[in-house]
């Protein structure tokens, strides 16, 4: 007599109906963690963004930020009470104290970024990994004894298939000196 | 020939099949328990990220109020110790200045974990406790962000020192 030895239909059909229940709830625990992993991800490079960006700019600001104009040579902040705000970076420029020079910060295609004129260089202070919305940035002088303070917002998202990120940062920053 | 096939039958006994199965599910549990523990912790991680940003955020809002307007920054603070706290679980907007501060934390009025308002998830309670010296010229903030998870209290704070300037 020929030895048939191997596996029935039957149990054939039982290992791979178990195959069927078991694979899909490892994949579905394996999907959580890497989920939740690139989560925390997000949320680790939107703060260390957003920190680095805010860090930036208050360094920048306080250590070489004279005056505040616009466009078109108007100075601002400089008279007590004067309040002056706008979304648009490039209409909130400081000056430096020699001369023409001058820079300031931008959102643009949500990146940050920080300009200096003349010659225009922009440098990007945030990366595409991260989106930057609702920039804005304001001064005010409470009075002739105080310096302007200059306020800046802004909201940086992160966002995966599942959700979004988003954390606001704001700052308030003195100038330098007062107005020329 | 029929005595043959009899000791061609092979098959498991039963106390095989149950040492099989109390160490598959042995493997098991531990696989599950431990997968259990790794999301957990990654949850606390990423919840501890999320308090140090608010830690952070009511940080830079206090030095920005000071630079604005010293008489009213340490007007909020009080002399005898441990000083006033205040529930901060508000959202801070830009224009928010230090005067949203205003009646402090006791029992008539708890500072509750309801979380930072609009940031999910809201599970924070964010407490800030101003002290200053007699001549006001300096004042210390506590910055405290707790949250539970799974039953445990976790607490992120800073201490801070501002000066008259």
């Amino acid at each position: 007599m020929v030895k048939k030895r191997g596996f029935t239909m039957i149990e054939m059909l039982i290992v791979i109906s178990m195959f069927i229940v078991l694979l899909p709830t490892i994949f579905a625990i394996l999907s959580t963690i890497l989920r939740q992993q690139l989560r925390l991800y997000r949320i680790v490079e939107a703060k260390r963004q957003g920190d680095a960006a805010l860090a930036f700019m208050k360094e920048r600001i306080s250590r070489e930020g004279y005056a505040v104009q616009d466009t078109f040579g108007n100075i601002y902040c400089d008279q007590a009470g004067e309040q002056y705000t706008t979304s648009d970076g490039t209409r909130f420029r400081f000056l430096l104290g020699s001369g023409n020079t001058l820079y300031f910060f931008r959102e643009r295609a949500s990146v940050l970024e920080y300009v200096t004129a003349p010659p225009t260089i922009s440098t990007s202070l945030t990366a595409n990994t991260v989106q930057i919305s609702n920039f804005q940035i304001s001064c005010y002088r409470r009075s002739l004894n105080s310096p302007p303070i200059i306020q800046i917002s802004y909201t940086v998202l992160a966002t995966d298939n599942i959700s979004t990120i988003s954390l606001p940062y704001k700052t308030k920053v003195r100038l330098l000196l007062s107005a020329p | 020939m029929k005595n043959n096939l009899k000791n061609l039958t092979k098959a498991f006994t039963l106390i095989e099949i149950m040492i099989f199965v109390s160490l598959l599910s042995m493997v098991l549990i531990v696989a599950v328990g431990y997968v259990t523990r790794l999301l957990m912790n990654m949850k606390v991680n990423e919840h501890k990220i999320f308090a140090t940003f608010y830690v952070e955020e009511v940080s830079e809002w206090l030095l920005g109020e000071r630079e604005s307007d010293w008489n009213n920054f340490h007007s909020k603070a009080s002399v005898s110790a441990p000083g006033t706290t205040y529930c901060l679980n508000n959202s801070l907007s830009p224009n928010n200045t230090i005067n949203i501060l205003v009646t402090p934390v006791s029992g008539a009025n708890p500072c509750l974990f309801t979380g930072i308002t609009g940031n999910a998830p809201l599970i924070f309670q964010r407490t800030v406790r101003l002290r200053k010296n007699a001549a006001a010229t300096q004042v210390t903030a506590l910055i405290v962000v707790s949250w539970f998870d799974n039953g445990v209290q976790y607490t992120q704070q800073v201490e801070n020192v501002y000066t008259a300037r």
